[in-house]
């Protein structure tokens, strides 16, 4: 059987929810099993990306390290939304990882090919 | 390949049916079900996009929760769940809002 | 009837009161196995896992999601599983984790099973289609 192409969208703020936390748990859970990932960051879910995350001072948890991991778990499609960074004047550099920026046509094709997706 | 949106909040509520007309391509279709069925009733301001997106039947409201909430005189197609599934088989996957 | 038989895999974010998207993925499971389609498993995560709480108990003109999820796959066969650190986390456990962890009591309803998110892997796998209810 091909494997899926699973497509992980995340497009909400970390702490103020789990959301962003248990996407980055999930999709580094599944690729161990799985070889063709494609992380999502839209809308605010670039902020995860920010670099410079101190929530020492919510009660939440810093999981931001975590997507450190992602390079060493060969999860390597990794897309950023360019309009969603720019409506919030955040720069490319400023972002904690490696990551593929794509405009709105990109990103449209990008989904499309996914076999499934799961939002966050 | 194409997506199903579904979409759950209102557009009074949350900017998700305005980021998710941005990102569906040309064959996808959108699905209202839950509190996002009252874009297909209410004048916001994506209301005209919905309006084009229903004469090209690609927008489609779950019946249940119109009748739930009371509305009648929408836009798009009225869908059952038996619809919703029918809808799935046509579509790879479907992206829920 | 399906002209094909599908396989659906359903993911569950949401909690089965309070908000409105697990009953939608109830009535979504119910019309996909009436329509002949396959439905391989469903996976709860995030505030989902409280569908599997033993301890609900609603008034009694009031629909038990946890008892219709039961019902459900037990007359067709899948598997209910639950995402063991979301379900931890938000005081879901098993009689395994509660020895474990030395806590008094545990509340995991069967037949609904605690999984690692390993277990979604192979849903997904499994799966011509996959549907997220938030």
């Amino acid at each position: 059987m091909i494997e899926k192409k699973i497509g992980i969208i995340n497009r909400t703020q970390p702490h103020g929810s789990a959301k962003g936390r248990e996407s980055l748990d999930l999709t580094l859970a599944m690729s161990a099993f799985n070889e063709s990932l494609s992380l999502f960051f839209i809308n605010d879910g670039v902020y995860q990306l920010l670099d410079g995350h101190n929530p020492k001072q919510t009660l939440q948890k810093h999981f931001q390290p975590l997507f450190k991991m992602l390079e060493l778990y060969d999860v390597e499609n990794i897309y950023v939304c360019k309009q969603s960074l720019m409506l919030r004047a955040i720069d490319p550099s400023n972002l904690l990882i490696d990551v593929t920026l794509l405009d709105v046509l990109q990103l449209k094709n990008k989904l499309a090919s996914q076999d499934q997706l799961l939002s966050f | 390949m194409s997506i199903l949106h579904t979409l759950n909040t209102s557009p009074f509520q949350t900017y998700a049916l305005q980021q998710c007309l941005v990102l569906m391509g040309e064959q996808d279709e959108l699905l209202l079900i839950e509190d996002g069925v009252v874009a297909a009733q209410a004048k916001h301001p994506m209301f005209e996009q919905l309006t084009l997106l229903a004469e090209q039947g690609r927008l489609f409201v779950l019946a249940p929760d119109l009748e739930a909430r009371g509305f009648t005189n929408i836009i798009g197609q009225q869908y059952s769940y038996h619809d919703f599934v029918q809808l799935m088989t046509k579509h790879q996957s479907q992206m829920a809002w | 009837m399906a002209d094909i038989a599908l396989k659906f895999a359903v993911v569950v974010s949401c909690a089965p009161y309070g908000a409105q998207g697990a009953s939608s993925a109830y009535q979504f499971c119910t019309s996909v196995l009436q329509a002949g389609h396959e439905i391989v498993g469903v996976f709860f995560y995030q505030e989902g896992v409280l569908n599997a709480n033993q301890l609900i108990s609603p008034a009694s003109d009031e629909i038990n999601l946890p008892e219709y999820w039961s019902q459900l796959s037990i007359e067709y066969h899948f598997p209910l599983e639950v995402c063991v650190s979301a379900s931890l986390r938000r005081g879901i456990v098993n009689q395994t984790e509660a020895e474990q962890l030395a806590l008094s009591q545990h509340n995991l309803k069967p037949p609904f099973v605690l999984s690692g998110l390993g277990q979604l892997a192979e849903l997904s796998a499994a799966a011509d289609k996959l549907v997220q209810f938030l």
